[in-house]
């Protein structure tokens, strides 16, 4: 008698937390041209950005095939009478309808698949996965833990400055910034979830400003229970951002990542940003996003 | 006692016209009184075209109205052409007016104090910092003289008139010891100068012959009273002079430079290609200013000349703002339009690449300011369902807030005091929001912004200690001056080092004189020189400095 969590790879988890929290991952695909691959099972994060910075064609992300989160829960179904499934916003990806079809298929009386939607994506939803996973495994009941992945869902806050504006023009699928030349004006988009979309939130000029409004923001969050900094290739930015949220509020463990090509391919090279679940805190801020 | 001891109401029209005229003569001279020290230049020019516009405006049937009405008129319309500070203090004028001339069919002497006494009211209301040694201190002045002197001569218009003459010129020949600004720069304040003339050109004109009508005399440039210091000319009058022409096409102005190029060779080629040509200048540099129907075909032509540069064109059209005209194109709505005054190209360029969508912009031209209608006219004809403002200049904040009065449209503005406030305020806007959160965060972008600039001297003076001459750089920080050096780069190393820019970013903007490679090593200088400060270099072609910095 016991929860499965499966997740996937745009969770954006790292192997050894995957492994240590006993969550199965359904691996991405990734395009370049007519070449597809797995994400994480044969091509790397650093591969991917490799070759994205050197391939002619502009890759994409396609769900995992409903047939791969099938064979996924027959297995889990074997052992486990309850799999939780947590994924990437239904607004950016079809990842989350593939594992409803499949959950259909495979669910049953004996084994019961629930679908969650973290309306975030990379580590907003990572984070989430692996909460609830620790839940779980200090013996919240199955249907408890759905609840609290819900809950968690609507806390879950991401914030990622973007180093070139190369990526999301060609990427051309982020709100508010797909339009911006800004080079001249050295300009790092910021950018965050709302409501299970990844949408243009700051301009600020220059790298260093970008990160400490990244910093700035995550300060502005109270009861912060996970945090994650993240970057696409250059780690250092990362580090500064991660020690300097440190040096200032936060005193969790603040988990180091990756991008994968999910977002990735959007952020390009030497993006950098930070993923926690969270309470919005003033009334004045609370405010600002029902407006949104 | 003779029954006209007031002006009628045609009597009034016929004094807008000496008004006009009196400083379409004297704009440059105005002008060149407003060069502290480096030139704003346009007091004379905004003067005059908002009386040009008031005139415009008269009909035949305006003449035929009862005095009370016709004033009301004139004030709105004067609200509707004011242009800069000095426009809307005319526009004051006509307020004052309109208010004194309630319900009488004459402009007597008890009227015209009145009015003078309730146009520096409202005056004074209309500016956020009241400066005294201005055209505030002269209407004052006019106003309390003139007053005091009614009680003498309760019937007598043109002696009132002449006191309120007399205590102007005094007034603004006293403007330098009200004001120290002044007084270093070695000039009487140009606004209350150019009311002044306006006064003492009224006053020639209200004398009559044996039928009772008055004598029009509309004074020559040397008749009037010419205060000591603009005696002597500095700048380009004949370039300046053209401006007032007619809208046709478009005002094309640029800059020639080769090796001995034959002036009039130039001039009689041109002149074919379009109107009002004005050519000045040497045989190495030359201004031209003329006006073409296709401004690009003139530029091309003139590169046989020599290298060509500094080109502006202005649509005549003030009114239509570039994205109107620009495209045929059904106009698509958009929630919040911005709408951005900017002269140079290039600058505009640097908007666009903010946020391309929603922005619409007033061009600023170089010797004349938009108008309240002109703004009006942006805001009502732009693509933003909620309009908002950056004027981007401290002297056109106020005549914005003007134009907001006047518009039924949701709207308002950012009152950025230049283009650095105006860039960082566009950057914090973020076009899914709504209108109200974006003016909370664009008002809060610049709020921390501390501008520096080096500029060229065009007048030789001492100032804090510093002899500066005319073709020197100088260097300002916020609007103190304190540095002067033959190398525009010695300056602003100098301004760097006199303020706190640790931790900061320190942005530098290129103006249009700016050899950018040149540039880019300087800031490597600096950047080497203040590590924990962050430079950035952006090429944005202004004209009116070499550099202008933003310390955030």
């Amino acid at each position: 008698m016991s929860t499965a969590i499966v997740t996937d790879s745009a969770a954006d988890i790292p192997a050894d937390l995957l492994k240590k929290n006993n969550i199965t991952e359904v691996p991405v695909i990734v395009n370049f041209g007519d070449e597809s691959f797995k994400e994480n099972v044969d091509l790397s994060a650093d591969d991917f950005y490799e070759r994205l910075q050197n391939s002619k064609e502009f890759p994409t992300t396609s769900q995992p095939a409903v047939g791969d989160f099938i064979d996924v829960y027959t297995n889990l179904a074997k052992k486990h009478d309850s799999i939780i499934s947590i994924h990437i916003s239904s607004k950016l990806s079809g990842t989350f309808n593939a594992a409803e079809q499949a959950a259909k298929e495979v669910g049953n009386s004996k084994c019961n698949i629930t679908v969650v939607d973290t309306l975030s994506v990379s580590m907003g939803t990572g984070l989430i996965a692996l909460e609830v996973a620790k839940s779980v495994k200090s013996g919240m009941k199955s249907a408890d833990a759905v609840n609290y992945a819900n809950e968690l869902s609507e806390k879950g806050k991401i914030f990622v400055a973007v180093s070139t504006l190369e990526y999301l023009k060609k990427g051309g699928r982020i709100k508010g910034a797909a339009a911006l030349i800004g080079g001249f004006l050295n300009v790092k988009p910021i950018l965050t979830n709302v409501d299970g979309l990844v949408e243009n939130w700051a301009k600020p000029r220059t790298m260093l400003r970008a990160l400490s409004q990244i910093r700035d923001a995550a300060e502005g969050y109270v009861n912060i229970q996970n945090m994650a900094v993240l970057h696409t290739t250059q780690g250092f930015d990362a580090r500064a951002l991660a020690s300097s949220l440190a040096d200032h509020k936060y005193d969790g463990e603040i988990l180091r990542s990756q991008f994968g090509p999910a977002l990735g391919a959007h952020l390009g090279p030497g993006a950098v940003g930070v993923m926690f679940i969270g309470d919005v805190p003033s009334d004045e801020e609370k405010d600002e996003e029902e407006e949104e | 006692m003779n029954p006209k001891i007031g002006l009628e109401p045609n009597e009034l029209i016929d004094l807008i016209e000496v008004f006009c005229q009196t400083l379409e003569e004297h704009r440059e001279s105005i002008n060149s009184l407003n060069v502290f020290p480096v030139p704003d230049g346009d007091t004379g020019t905004n003067m005059f075209f908002t009386i040009k516009g008031i005139r415009d405006y008269i009909s035949e049937d305006t003449k035929s109205l009862d005095l009370a009405s016709m004033v009301k008129l004139l004030s709105k319309w004067a609200l509707l052409s004011a242009r800069g500070n000095s426009g809307l203090l005319i526009a004051q004028l006509f307020k004052g007016l309109a208010f004194a001339l309630n319900d009488d069919d004459l402009l007597g002497p008890k009227q015209f104090v009145k009015a003078l006494i309730k146009t520096t009211e409202f005056a004074y209301e209309s500016m956020p910092n009241p400066q005294e040694g201005t055209i505030l201190t002269v209407l004052k002045e006019s106003a309390n003289a003139s007053d005091k002197s009614l009680s003498k001569n309760p019937d007598d218009l043109i002696y009132i008139w002449k006191i309120a003459n007399d205590i102007a010129k005094k007034t603004v020949d006293d403007t330098p010891n009200q004001m120290e600004l002044l007084k270093k720069a070695g000039v009487v304040d140009a606004g209350g100068y150019g009311l002044s003339l306006m006064l003492e050109a009224s006053f020639n004109c209200l004398f009559r012959d044996q039928e009772g009508n008055i004598i029009f005399s509309i004074p020559s440039d040397k008749s009037l009273y010419i205060p000591e210091v603009i005696k002597h000319k500095p700048i380009e009058k004949e370039f300046l002079q053209s401006v007032e022409d007619e809208s046709w096409g478009f005002c094309t102005s640029f800059v020639i430079q080769g090796s001995s190029i034959n002036i009039d060779h130039v001039k009689d080629d041109l002149n074919k290609k379009g109107k009002s040509l004005v050519v000045t200048g040497d045989t190495e540099l030359l201004k031209i200013h003329i006006h073409v129907e296709n401004p690009d075909e003139i530029i091309k032509y003139s590169q046989k000349f020599g290298d060509i540069s500094h080109e502006d064109i202005q649509n005549m059209n003030l009114q239509t703002s570039e994205f109107n005209h620009s495209q045929n194109e059904e106009i698509q709505v958009v929630e919040v339009a911005l709408i951005v005054f900017a002269r140079e190209p290039i600058l505009r360029q640097r908007f666009r690449e903010i946020t391309p969508d929603h922005l619409e912009f007033i061009e600023v031209s170089e010797d004349s300011s938009p108008s309240v209608q002109d703004i009006l006219d942006s805001i009502e004809n732009s693509k933003g369902k909620n309009v908002i403002l950056l004027p981007n200049h401290k002297d056109l904040i106020e005549i914005c807030n003007q134009a907001l009065l006047l518009t039924s449209k949701n709207s308002s503005q950012i009152p950025t005091k230049n283009f650095i406030e105006g860039i960082s305020s566009v950057l914090a806007f973020t076009s899914g929001k709504s209108y109200d959160i974006n003016i909370k965060s664009m008002n809060r972008a610049i709020e921390d912004i501390k501008t520096c600039s080096v500029k060229v001297a065009v007048k030789t003076l001492e100032y804090n200690g510093l002899n500066i001459e005319e073709g020197d750089y100088i260097g300002f920080i916020e609007n103190n001056l304190i540095a002067k050096n033959s190398d525009k780069n010695e300056v602003l190393k100098k301004i760097i080092s006199n303020i706190d820019i640790d931790q900061k970013l320190i942005s530098i903007y290129a103006g249009n004189n700016i050899i950018m490679d040149d540039a880019f090593d300087l800031l490597n200088q600096l950047q080497l020189q203040f590590p924990k400060s962050e430079f950035d270099l952006i090429e944005s072609g202004q004209y009116d400095s070499e550099y202008f910095i933003g310390i955030e």
